[in-house]
């Protein structure tokens, strides 16, 4: 079994000053049960901490899975610049 | 940009490159937009690709030795499994190695490749560029994108939409509607480095040759699995995934389910010791024929994965792609050497993919997608039962065969229900028939 | 050739519009320790154009040989010309270890060398040490969001290689006193590889694109004023007293701040002369970062947050009260002077 880190470091990334990912309203995410992205994430970019949801977008995969999966659609979702992001090897 | 071209592409992966290369070659001035660094390295698929459609365009590649092809696939299986064992059906043959039929390779390593052939037709691809809006004149018809870049706009006589399952660009542009969680499956993928010799070893193959594995079942505590194992030149491709609509209800992350089907007594024995060299995600586009958006509109067409073309039950989407990339590359030639880009000439490329395997084949499995989201039975029960079954057959203990017929079919109703799973038979023969 | 003919730690001193880059002289501090732990010695290595001046400095602060690259051709910096200098002096004198600073010059030729030379790099370190039983270089680095410092090795290759960013190494004393050794290489430089010509230089008119690293008043935000009113104060509370604008991970997660305005762990490390802390709590992943600065001020409605440990001046209060009156209070001070 390996970490999550341990599996995102295979990848390679050209990471950007901007985030790509943003929580548009942080009270939804306070009310929200459950949260579900911090689950489905793959690259677990989402995770709580104690009052709001971290975003660490560095890590992001692009599946895109957080933009139609929230429950509120809170995320709000843009690629990253054009060539920042992941950037796969073998795919 | 000041210079003009007649078809913009956005999109460099098999279907965008497709139709660049068929339009370049007739003499179309091209250009393909790409966000990646380079076509591929925002790719993710299965592995496997079809040379059937890949020789359409370029004939014979496989013999070419710059062609990074990683194994040709020989030996083709299907398997059904529960946590703790895996029933196989399979078929090997060497009528498949030469010519092949189904090779694996790596995205980033043949779209490249394949963005190579592009180049040498004469397409101008433009990398690191994301294309961020739809331009229309007053009519509403397509003219052109805007790119990120400085003075980014692009005008053209024909814009072709192949940037992949998710594209938040057609759906700000009204041209499609945003993808629903329950049509899209998230799969993650694992690329696991062994050697050469060993792949061959483990696998039980020639050198060269090559084995896929179609998983399905009740793979990681009772989520919908659906998982791939393909063999490549040194490493192996595992992957699994799971409807989005089911991942919004799931305890557990996609990468703990990636690691317990590396726990799979059937998986264990083929990958253990490896080194995993690439961890990725991506979608797969499962909602079926009834999730196809409209494919053309005044100025524009849309192919591959954008269209939502993807055969969940045959695991095709790659020969979609470069079918539809290849058809779209062709109207547009059409349309554009006739000077008549508007949304009833384009209608004739509708026309041709429905005509093609590709919406002949998405509409006979038009309820499958439904099949899998409303029986869960199948990921659920049915992998135990079946497993039980097979089990009770295969253990030596004393019991005549007919106590074990007896025990098996006690099982199955108490598990199943015999009138279920008749249903259930009679609902999947009806979604592929 | 085994592993033991390569010996010494080996740090590039930068040179760049005839300055010395200071993280040159930090990793120089650095390097002294970690050869001292394998009994190895300290090299410098300095190419550029009229450097030799240099190399006197490179022994004060702790090398025992300074290698000098000194030719015309090296006058701009051009990957190709210097990588190609940097590999023959690392084939011909085959240090242990390499430590380069992470500017943006250090983080191009890094890459370049490590695949020439097929030797591992770690990038953009904040910790280096020598592991015990092996003796090999031990590069510690935050990985995505500062969730996990990932301390890594090379099995492999030599030399083994480190970029390390400015301020993160303390600057050691200078002892004008020190011998060393000076050893003038000469490389001449191909004209084939002077493929780039430098024609003008012309400041980045981008008011967004700013180094941190040398600001001298810093105003940084926390989540506690991670809104868009909060963001406007400190940006006119930076505007006004002639600071630059930064902040803490959580305002590069929103958007608020790109991540070069970061501060902390996974961010920059600063020493300004002053540095306002409004809205931060003071999470030891953001006080790494800058409990350096000479003059701390620290405003934060929770009297118990752990800022105010390091800060020089605390106020316990809301900025919604206290930022605002601080630009007016500045306003009428300045308007007097």
């Amino acid at each position: 079994m390996s970490k999550i880190e341990d599996k995102l470091y295979t990848t390679r990334y050209r990471v950007d000053h901007n985030t790509h990912l943003k929580i548009a309203d942080m009270e939804v995410c306070r009310k929200c049960e459950g949260k579900p992205c911090t689950i489905f994430c793959p690259a677990k970019v989402y995770i709580w901490d104690e009052d709001h949801i971290r975003v660490v977008y560095e890590g992001c995969l692009e599946c895109g899975s957080c933009r139609i999966g929230c429950p509120y659609f809170n995320i709000t979702w843009n690629f990253p610049r054009g060539g920042y992001g992941v950037q796969h090897k073998f795919g | 940009m000041e210079e003009t071209f007649d078809l913009v592409i956005v999109g460099g992966g098999p279907a965008g490159m497709s139709a660049a290369i068929v339009a370049a070659r007739a003499g179309i001035k091209t250009i393909v937009i790409e966000r990646g660094e380079f076509p591929g390295s925002k790719n993710v698929y299965g592995g496997v690709v079809y040379v059937h459609e890949i020789e359409k365009i370029l004939p014979d590649f496989w013999k070419d030795k710059t062609a990074p092809i990683e194994r040709i696939i020989t030996d083709s299986r299907i398997v059904f499994a529960n946590d703790h064992g895996a029933m196989q059906v399979g078929y090997k043959t060497d009528r498949f190695s030469d010519p092949p039929n189904v090779i694996t390779t790596h995205r980033a390593k043949w779209d490249r490749w394949y963005a190579n052939k592009a180049k040498e037709a004469g397409v101008l691809i433009v990398n690191n560029t994301v294309v961020e809006e739809v331009l229309r004149e007053s009519t509403g018809k397509v003219i052109g994108v805007r790119t990120g870049r400085p003075d980014g706009d692009l005008h053209c006589k024909l814009v072709i939409f192949a940037d992949g399952a998710q594209s938040p660009l057609l759906v700000r542009a009204g041209i499609r509607k945003e993808v629903k969680a329950e049509h899209v499956a998230l799969s993650v993928k694992e690329t696991i480095q062994l050697s050469e010799e060993e792949v061959t070893k483990r696998f039980g193959t020639k050198p060269g040759e090559g084995v896929t594995f179609e998983i399905l079942g009740s793979l990681a505590d009772k989520m919908d699995g659906v998982a791939i194992m393909y063999t490549n030149k040194d490493t192996v491709s595992l992957g699994i995934g799971a409807n989005l609509e089911q991942w919004k209800k799931s305890k557990v992350t996609p990468y703990e389910m990636i690691d317990k089907l590396k726990e799979h007594p059937m998986i264990k024995p083929l990958v253990d010791g490896g080194q995993t060299k690439e961890y990725v995600a991506h979608w797969l586009p499962e909602g079926g024929y009834d999730t196809i958006p409209k494919l053309y509109g005044n100025g524009y067409l849309l192919c591959g994965d954008t269209a939502m073309l993807f055969n969940a039950l045959h695991r095709e989407g790659t020969n979609l792609a470069q079918e539809t990339g290849r058809l779209a590359g062709e109207m547009a030639v059409r349309a554009i050497k006739e000077g008549d880009t508007s949304e009833r000439m384009l209608s004739e490329y509708d026309a041709n993919v429905k005509n093609s395997f590709v919406l002949r084949d998405m509409r006979k499995y038009r309820k499958f997608p439904h099949l899998l989201f409303n029986n869960p039975m199948i990921f659920q029960t049915l992998p135990d039962v079946v497993g039980d079954m097979i089990e009770e057959m295969l253990l030596v203990d004393g019991k005549s065969k007919k106590e074990k017929q007896k025990i098996i079919v006690r099982n199955i109703r108490k598990k199943v229900g015999l009138c279920r799973l008749m249903g259930l038979a009679w609902r999947a023969w009806r979604s592929v028939k | 050739m085994s592993d033991q003919e390569w010996k010494g730690v080996l740090v590039f001193i930068e040179v760049t519009d005839g300055k010395v880059q200071e993280v040159g002289w930090e990793l120089l501090g650095e390097a002294k320790k970690l050869a001292s732990k394998i009994n190895q010695n300290v090299q410098a290595l300095i190419i550029g154009h009229d450097v030799e001046k240099f190399a006197k400095d490179a022994i004060a602060y702790g090398a025992d040989v300074v290698y000098v690259v000194d030719d015309p051709g090296y006058k701009n910096y051009i990957t190709k010309t210097y990588a190609k200098a940097f590999v023959e002096i690392v084939n011909k004198h085959k240090p242990d270890i390499a430590l380069i600073g992470a500017t943006n010059l250090g983080r191009d030729l890094s890459g370049a060398i490590a695949t020439v030379l097929k030797a591992g790099l770690t990038a953009d370190c904040t910790g280096l040490d020598i592991d015990d039983q092996s003796k090999k270089l031990l590069s510690t680095r935050p990985t995505f969001g500062g969730n996990i410092m990932a301390t890594i090795f090379c099995q492999k290759g030599k030399p083994q290689m480190s970029t390390v960013r400015p301020k993160v190494m303390k600057m050691p004393e200078p002892d004008p006193k020190r011998q060393g050794q000076v050893i003038k290489e000469s490389v001449p430089v191909d004209p084939k590889d002077l493929t780039v010509k430098i024609l003008e230089y012309i400041p980045d008119s981008c008011l967004e694109s700013v180094e941190i690293e040398h600001a001298k008043i810093l105003v940084a935000g926390g989540r506690g004023c991670n809104t868009p009113a909060g963001l406007d104060k400190l940006k006119e509370l930076a505007k006004l007293i002639g600071g630059e604008l930064c902040g803490s991970r959580p305002l590069v997660e929103s958007g608020a701040i790109t991540a070069d305005r970061q501060v902390g762990q996974t961010g920059k490390t600063v020493v300004p002369r002053v540095y306002i802390a409004v809205g931060i709590s003071g999470a030891i992943q953001h006080l790494v970062g800058m409990q350096n600065s000479d003059c701390i001020i620290a405003i934060n409605s929770d009297p118990n947050a752990p800022i105010f440990k390091v800060a020089t001046v605390s106020i316990v209060g809301s900025w919604q009260a206290i930022v605002p009156a601080m630009i007016e209070e500045l306003k009428k001070r300045m308007g007097r002077q």
